[in-house]
C-alpha cells in the first residue's frame, strides 16, 4: 500500500510538474493580434500633413509645388482592406452608398466624380471632417487606422484617384488618351522658353515632359 | 332578379354602342344609365370641401382624396388635340411629386430641394413669376432624406402657402407677397430626421409629419396653427399611449390592438425610441365623422430578427381628432413588417355598398399588395385583396385581419433571399390614386416588381441610416415594371389595366370628361378613356414622370392639366433600365390645341414697318 | 511488474477522483444539471464497467498464466489433448461482453435522449450569437418588450430548463459549460440548439471549444443559476435603462462615450446604439471584462479603455487616443453602468 500511495505521489508530480511545464511554455507564445503592427501605426499620416492638403487648387501662380504627397499606409494591405469593408457595413456606410458603394442617398464611390477629391488623402479628410451634405463626421469615433482600413477599401472600387495626381485629380484627368502639349504643363504660355513673363520660383521638376497621360507636371 | 338586370344592362350595352359610332359623348351617358338602373349603387364621395370647380386647391383636391375634378372641357371627344400651352422650369433637379395648386388665378409651386416657392400668374400671358421665395434649407438635409431631395406637395389656407421644407421646418409664406409668415422648427436634421410630406389644412390647422424611417427616427404627426405656426399637439406612432394619444376614445376593432402601451410593449426594450413609423404620406379627412386619415411607415431598423414583436404602431393607419390628436382607432397592415411595406400611402373615403349595406369605407392600395377596404368609423376590415403580384403571404386571415406570412420568404442576416414580391417599395408606392363618382372605380399606377435581400444587422449610429436591407430589384412575372389599372373597391377585383415597361410612379387625376391621367418613368403622360381603359392620347415629356397630376380652369375660362416632368424619388431603383431618362424640372400645362391666353395676342413687328398676325407664342410675354 | 501495472491503475483513479474534488472550474466530472448528468453518470459508469472488464481479465490472464506455470513443471509428459473447458469459457466470455456491451448500448441511447431536449418547456430562450471572441446573449421572452442584450454572462433560474438558440456571427465557435451541458458548435448561417437547467446555485465556467482565431483562449462564457426570485430580480434591473449621471466626472465621460464608443456599443437611454461590442448598459453588472479576460474592477477597466490591445490583442476594440482625464471620466462613467 505505502508503495501505491508513494507511486500515485510521483505520479501525481509528475503530472503537475508537465502541466506547470506545459502552461509556462504556452504563455510565451502571445497571439499576434490584429491586422496592423505598432509599427504600422507609427506611419500613420500625421494631422500636421492630412491639414495642409488643400481642398482647392493653390491660389495664385503657385505652379510649382503639389502638397506633399499622402499615401494611405495600409494600400493594398488585403487584411485592412476586409476590415475596411466590414466597417463599411458597421459604420452605416452602405445605408448611404450603397452595399455596392454605387451610391444613394449618399455619392457613387465607385465612378470617378469625386466633390471633394479622390486621393486617399482626401477620402480620408471627407470621413474625417465630414461634409456639407449629410456627411457626418467619423474622426471622433473612428480611429485614424480604421478610417484608413476604410479608405483602403474604397481604393478597390475603381473610381479612386492615385496618391501623387493632385494636379491631375484636380483637372479631371482620368482615361486621357493623348496629352495636348499646351495642356502638358500647368501654366501653359507662361512657361514657354523665352517667353516675356516673369515666373516665380520655377520648380525643376515641372519642365514640360513628352506627352503621355496622366505625368503629373 | 339577377338576370333581369343582365338584360337591361344588355339593352343598354347595345345602345350604348350603337351611340358611339355617333357621338362618343352619348357612350359615357348610356354607360350610366345602365349602371344607374343596377340596384346596388355605385361607390360615391363627399368632396368636401367643395373648393370651386375650376379650382385646386389642396394637393388630392378634396379632404377625401378623391383627386377628381368635374370640369369636363376636356373630354373623351377631343382629347387627341391635347397639346403643351406652356411650360415652366424651376430649376431644382430632384424628384418632383408634388401638384400645383391653382387659387383664383394663381397658380402656387414649390421646387425640391432648396424648396424654392412660385406664384405664377395665370391670367397674364405665359404665366409669369410674381413672386418666388428661396427659404434656404440645410444642405445637409440632402444627405439625410432616404429617397432623393424631394418635396411631395404643398398646401393653401388662409391666403398663406404652407410646405415643409427638407430639412424639418414647416413655412408658410403670404401668397399676395412672397414673404415668410412664419417658420417653425419641427425636428433636428442632425439626427437623420428630414420632411418631405404635404402639409394637410382643415380649418384653422394644419398637419404636418416627419420622414425618417430608414433613419431610426420614431414617427409622428402634428397639428400646427394656420395663422401662427405654433405646434397644437403632436402624436408619436410608438411609445407610451401618452405619447401615442391612445385614450379613452380609442376603440380599435382588433383585440390585438387593444391593449396598454401597445407602443412599448411590441418592441425589445428600449426600441419604441428608435420605431420608425414615420408619417411622410398623405391624409384625408372626414367632416361628418371628424376624423383624420393616416398611416404610418415601416418599423426602424429594416432588419426584423433586431426587433421581435409586433412593432406597433409602424405600417398601420390610424384615425385622429384633428382637435386634439387623440386616436380613435388603428390598424396595423403588416404588423412585424420584414419588407418595408409601409402604410402612409393615401386613404381614399368613399361610401359604396358591401353585402346589401352602405358603408363609410376608406380604401388603401397598400405597399404590401393588398388594397384595403375598410370602414373608417370602426376600423373594420372589409375588403383585402391583392392588386398586384406578392409571394410574401398567403392571405390575410379575416377573422383577425393579420397577414399570414410565408416563413421561406422572411428574410434572415446574411443570407439572400431571392424573388420576394412585392419588394420594399411595395405593389404601390406613395403616388396616388384617383376615384371618379361616375364609374365608381379608383385609378392606380402600380408596380409589377420583386426583389432579392439580403439582411444585415445594424448599430443605430444616430444621423446614419438605421436600415440593413441590401436589395436588386427586377420585373416581376411578366416583365414590365408598371401597370396602370382600375379597381373595383367593392369587390377588390382589378377592372382593367394597361402595362407599361417603365415604372408608373406618378399619381392619377380623374375627371368628368370620363377622362384619367397618368405618367410614367420614362417620360410619357396619357389621358385614358376611364371606363374602358383605351389610351387615347400620349405626350412624351422632358423628363420621367413621378409627379401627380391636375387639372384647373384657367382666368381664361379654358380647362388645363398640369404635371411635373422631374425624375426622382422611389423610382431611381430602376435607374440601370436602358432609357431611363435624366433629371429634370419641368412642369407641362396642357390645354387643346395648346391654345392659351396667348394664343391671340398681337404680335409686336417682326418687319420694319408693318405689324404681323400671327399665332406665333414664341415671343409672347416679351418685354 | 505485476504491483506496478496495478499501482498505476490505482494512481491514475486517485488523480482523476482526486481532480473532481478540486477546484477545477472547467471540470467535467461532476455536473449539476440533467442537460449533463446523464452524460456524467454514463463517463462514470463506463469508467467503472471498463476498469472491471480489465481488473477481471487481468485476474484470469493471471490464473491462466499461474496455471501454465504449473502445467510447465509436469515437462516429461507432453500431452496430446487439453483437458477440456476451453470452448465453454470462450462462450462465456463472447456472451457476457455482448449483454455488457449491449446494455451500455441501450445505456447510451436513454443518454442521448434524456439530454437532447428539455424535459418540459423551458421557462424562456436566450439567443447566444458568438463572435471573435465574445458572446452576445438576447433574453427573449413572450412579452416583447422583455427582451433584452446582454454579454458574456448569463444568469439562469435554478431547477428550470432554458432553451438556447446558438448562431454563429462570423467563424465557428463552440459553446460549453462542462458542468451544464456538453459541446454545441455555432456555426456562421446555421442556427443549433441546446438547453442549460441548474440544479444547484453557484457560477459555472464554459469556454470556446471550437478554434475561432487569435483570442480563442480568452472567450469564456459564465453562467450564473440563482434562485427564482435572485434571477426575476436580475431580469428586471437588466431591462432598466442606464442612468443619467449626476456628477460631472461620470457626465464627462458620457459625453466622451457618446463621441467616441457610442458607434460599436449599446448603452440604453442613450443614443447610443452600437452593436459591433457588448451592450454595456448592465457593465459593472458583469464579473469579467473581455470574456473572462481579466476581472471587472476598476484598474482593469481603465486598462481595457485606454489600451483594450493591450489585454486581449487582436480583440475588435481599437486602442483609443484618449488623455488621463477622459479615461478618468469614461471609466467613471462606466462604473454607473449598474
Amino acid at each position: 500500500m505505502i508503495r501505491v500511495l508513494k507511486l500515485s505521489a510521483r505520479s501525481s508530480l509528475t503530472v503537475g510538474t508537465m502541466y506547470i511545464c506545459a502552461a509556462i511554455a504556452l504563455s510565451a507564445c502571445r497571439p499576434h493580434g490584429g491586422s496592423t503592427t505598432n509599427d504600422e501605426m507609427r506611419a500613420l499620416p500625421t494631422e500636421r500633413q492630412l491639414a495642409s492638403l488643400p481642398l482647392g487648387e493653390i491660389a495664385g501662380a503657385a505652379k510649382l509645388r503639389s502638397p506633399d504627397e499622402i499615401p494611405n499606409p495600409l494600400e493594398g494591405n488585403a487584411a485592412a482592406i476586409s476590415e475596411g469593408h466590414q466597417l463599411f457595413i458597421s459604420m452605416n456606410c452602405a445605408g448611404c452608398h450603397g452595399y455596392d458603394a454605387k451610391g444613394g442617398m449618399g455619392p457613387n464611390l465607385t465612378d470617378k466624380f469625386w466633390r471633394y477629391g479622390g486621393m486617399p488623402s482626401s477620402i480620408y479628410k471627407s470621413i474625417d471632417e465630414g461634409r456639407p451634405q449629410g456627411m457626418p463626421a467619423w474622426g471622433r469615433t473612428l480611429p485614424a487606422q480604421d478610417i484608413w482600413k476604410i479608405v483602403a477599401f474604397i481604393e478597390t472600387l475603381g473610381g479612386a484617384v492615385a496618391a501623387k495626381q493632385y494636379h491631375a485629380g484636380l483637372q479631371g484627368d482620368h482615361d486621357v488618351t493623348f496629352v495636348a502639349p499646351e495642356a502638358e504643363s500647368l501654366l501653359g504660355v507662361f512657361d514657354r522658353a523665352g517667353g516675356g513673363a516673369a515666373v516665380v520660383g520655377i520648380d525643376a521638376g515641372s519642365a514640360p515632359a513628352a506627352a503621355s497621360p496622366q505625368r503629373e507636371p | 332578379m339577377r338576370s333581369a338586370n343582365g338584360t337591361v344592362a344588355a339593352i343598354c350595352f347595345a345602345c350604348a354602342v350603337a351611340n358611339v359610332a355617333v357621338d362618343p359623348l352619348a357612350a359615357s351617358n348610356a354607360s350610366t344609365d345602365a349602371m344607374a338602373s343596377t340596384p346596388s349603387p355605385i361607390p360615391s364621395a363627399d368632396f368636401s370641401p367643395n373648393d370651386p370647380a375650376g379650382e385646386w386647391r389642396m394637393q388630392a383636391h378634396d379632404y377625401a382624396n378623391t383627386r377628381y375634378s368635374s370640369l369636363d372641357q376636356i373630354n373623351l371627344g377631343n382629347v387627341k388635340r391635347l397639346k403643351i400651352a406652356w411650360t415652366f422650369s424651376d430649376g431644382a433637379i430632384y424628384g418632383h411629386e408634388g401638384a400645383p395648386l391653382v387659387v383664383g388665378s394663381m397658380m402656387y409651386v414649390v421646387a425640391p430641394f432648396p424648396d424654392v416657392a412660385y406664384a405664377l400668374d395665370l391670367s397674364k400671358p405665359g404665366s409669369p413669376i410674381k413672386w418666388s421665395f428661396a427659404p434656404d434649407p440645410s444642405p445637409m438635409a440632402v444627405g439625410k432624406a432616404c429617397c432623393d431631395a424631394i418635396i411631395r406637395g404643398w398646401a393653401y389656407a388662409n391666403g398663406k402657402l404652407i410646405y415643409n421644407l427638407l430639412d424639418d421646418h414647416t413655412v408658410a409664406v403670404d401668397t399676395q407677397t412672397g414673404k415668410e409668415v412664419w417658420r417653425t422648427k419641427m425636428g433636428n436634421v442632425e439626427n437623420g430626421e428630414t420632411m418631405t410630406m404635404a402639409p394637410f389644412v382643415v380649418g384653422n390647422k394644419v398637419f404636418v409629419g416627419n420622414s425618417g424611417g430608414e433613419m431610426g427616427k420614431i414617427g409622428w404627426l402634428a397639428a400646427l396653427d394656420v395663422d401662427t405656426g405654433k405646434e397644437l399637439w403632436r402624436a408619436y406612432s410608438a411609445g407610451s399611449d401618452d405619447l401615442v394619444k391612445i385614450g379613452e376614445s380609442f376603440k380599435p376593432y382588433y383585440s390585438w390592438l387593444k391593449g396598454k402601451d401597445l407602443g412599448v410593449s411590441t418592441w425589445p426594450a428600449d426600441m419604441w425610441k428608435t420605431a420608425g413609423g414615420a408619417a411622410w404620406g398623405w391624409i384625408s379627412y372626414d367632416p361628418d365623422l371628424n376624423l383624420l386619415y393616416y398611416g404610418t411607415s415601416n418599423p426602424s431598423p429594416r432588419v426584423p430578427v433586431q426587433r421581435p414583436g409586433l412593432n406597433l404602431w409602424s405600417s398601420s393607419v390610424f384615425a385622429r381628432d384633428p382637435d386634439t390628436g387623440a386616436a380613435k382607432w388603428a390598424y396595423s397592415f403588416t404588423p412585424h413588417d420584414e419588407w418595408d411595406y409601409d402604410g402612409v400611402n393615401e386613404n381614399v373615403l368613399i361610401d359604396l355598398t358591401i353585402g346589401g349595406r352602405l358603408r363609410k369605407v376608406l380604401v388603401q392600395f397598400n405597399r404590401n399588395a393588398y388594397a384595403y377596404t375598410i370602414d373608417r368609423a370602426t376600423g373594420e376590415v372589409l375588403v383585402a385583396a391583392p392588386f398586384a403580384y406578392q409571394n410574401w403571404s398567403s392571405g390575410i386571415d379575416m377573422k383577425t385581419a393579420m397577414p399570414i406570412v410565408r416563413p421561406d420568404k422572411e428574410p434572415k442576416p446574411n443570407v439572400k433571399l431571392s424573388n420576394v414580391c412585392p419588394p420594399d417599395i411595395g405593389g404601390k408606392d406613395f403616388q396616388p390614386s384617383a376615384f371618379s363618382p361616375k364609374t365608381g372605380l379608383l385609378y392606380a399606377g402600380i408596380f409589377n416588381i420583386c426583389m432579392d435581400v439580403t439582411d444585415h444587422r445594424q448599430s443605430y449610429i444616430p444621423g446614419t441610416p438605421y436600415d440593413g436591407m441590401e436589395m436588386t430589384r427586377q420585373a416581376a412575372p411578366g416583365g414590365h415594371w408598371g401597370e396602370f389599372m382600375a379597381w373595383d373597391p367593392a369587390t377588390g377585383k382589378k377592372v382593367w389595366s394597361i402595362n407599361e415597361q417603365f415604372m408608373t410612379m406618378s399619381g392619377v387625376v380623374a375627371t368628368a370628361g370620363d377622362l384619367v391621367f397618368y405618367g410614367t418613368v420614362d417620360g410619357w403622360f396619357r389621358a385614358v378613356n376611364d371606363r374602358t381603359g383605351k389610351v387615347l392620347w400620349s405626350q412624351k415629356l422632358g423628363s420621367g414622370i413621378v409627379a401627380a397630376p391636375m387639372t384647373y380652369l384657367g382666368p381664361d375660362g379654358r380647362q388645363y392639366v398640369a404635371v411635373y416632368a422631374g425624375v426622382g424619388g422611389a423610382a431611381m431603383v430602376s435607374a440601370a433600365m436602358p432609357g431611363f431618362p435624366p433629371r429634370g424640372s419641368t412642369l407641362y400645362v396642357f390645354s387643346i390645341d395648346g391654345d392659351s391666353i396667348a394664343t391671340a395676342l398681337e404680335m409686336p413687328a417682326t418687319e420694319p414697318g408693318g405689324t404681323s398676325k400671327q399665332n406665333d407664342n414664341s415671343q409672347a410675354g416679351r418685354h | 511488474m505485476m504491483p506496478m501495472r496495478g499501482c498505476r491503475i490505482t494512481g491514475l483513479a486517485c488523480i482523476v477522483a482526486l481532480s473532481a474534488c478540486s477546484y477545477a472550474p472547467m471540470t467535467y466530472m461532476r455536473t449539476y444539471g440533467p442537460a449533463a448528468d446523464p452524460v456524467t453518470s454514463l463517463g462514470w459508469g463506463l469508467t467503472i464497467i471498463c476498469s472491471l472488464v480489465v481488473a477481471l481479465i487481468g485476474v484470469l490472464v493471471l490464473i491462466a498464466t499461474l496455471r501454465a506455470r504449473v502445467a510447465r513443471g509436469l515437462l516429461s509428459t507432453i500431452p496430446i489433448a487439453h483437458p477440456g473447458g476451453g470452448l465453454r469459457w470462450i462462450y462465456i466470455g463472447t456472451g457476457l461482453s455482448t449483454l455488457v456491451l449491449f446494455a451500455l448500448v441501450v445505456w447510451t441511447m436513454f443518454t442521448l435522449a434524456a439530454v437532447a431536449s428539455a424535459p418540459e418547456r423551458p421557462a424562456f430562450t436566450i439567443e447566444i450569437r458568438a463572435h471573435q471572441w465574445w458572446w452576445e446573449a438576447r433574453y427573449i421572452d413572450d412579452a416583447s418588450d422583455r427582451t433584452f442584450l446582454t454579454a458574456n454572462e448569463l444568469h439562469i433560474p435554478i431547477g428550470k430548463p432554458v432553451q438556447l438558440r446558438l448562431i454563429g456571427d462570423d467563424v465557428i465557435h463552440s459553446f460549453w459549460i462542462p458542468a451544464l451541458a456538453g459541446k454545441t458548435d455555432v456555426i456562421p448561417g446555421q442556427t443549433n440548439s441546446a438547453w442549460l437547467e441548474a440544479t444547484q446555485g453557484g457560477t459555472f465556467r464554459g469556454q470556446c471549444t471550437e478554434y475561432c482565431g487569435a483570442q480563442h483562449a480568452h472567450m469564456a462564457e459564465f453562467v450564473i443559476a440563482e434562485s427564482e426570485a435572485d434571477f426575476d430580480s436580475w431580469w428586471t434591473r437588466q431591462l432598466a435603462d442606464a442612468p443619467v449621471p449626476t456628477s460631472k466626472l461620470p457626465a464627462l465621460g458620457e459625453s466622451i462615450f457618446l463621441a467616441r464608443c457610442a458607434a460599436c456599443h449599446t448603452v440604453r437611454g442613450t443614443g447610443a446604439g452600437g452593436i459591433v461590442g457588448p451592450d454595456l448598459t448592465h457593465l459593472m453588472s458583469r464579473r469579467t471584462l473581455g470574456a473572462g479576460t481579466v476581472p471587472n474592477d476598476p484598474e482593469s477597466l481603465a486598462h481595457w479603455i485606454v489600451n483594450a490591445q493591450a489585454v486581449k490583442p487582436g480583440c475588435r476594440m481599437p486602442a483609443l487616443d484618449l488623455s488621463h482625464e477622459e479615461v478618468a471620466a469614461v471609466t467613471s462613467y462606466a462604473q454607473t453602468l449598474l
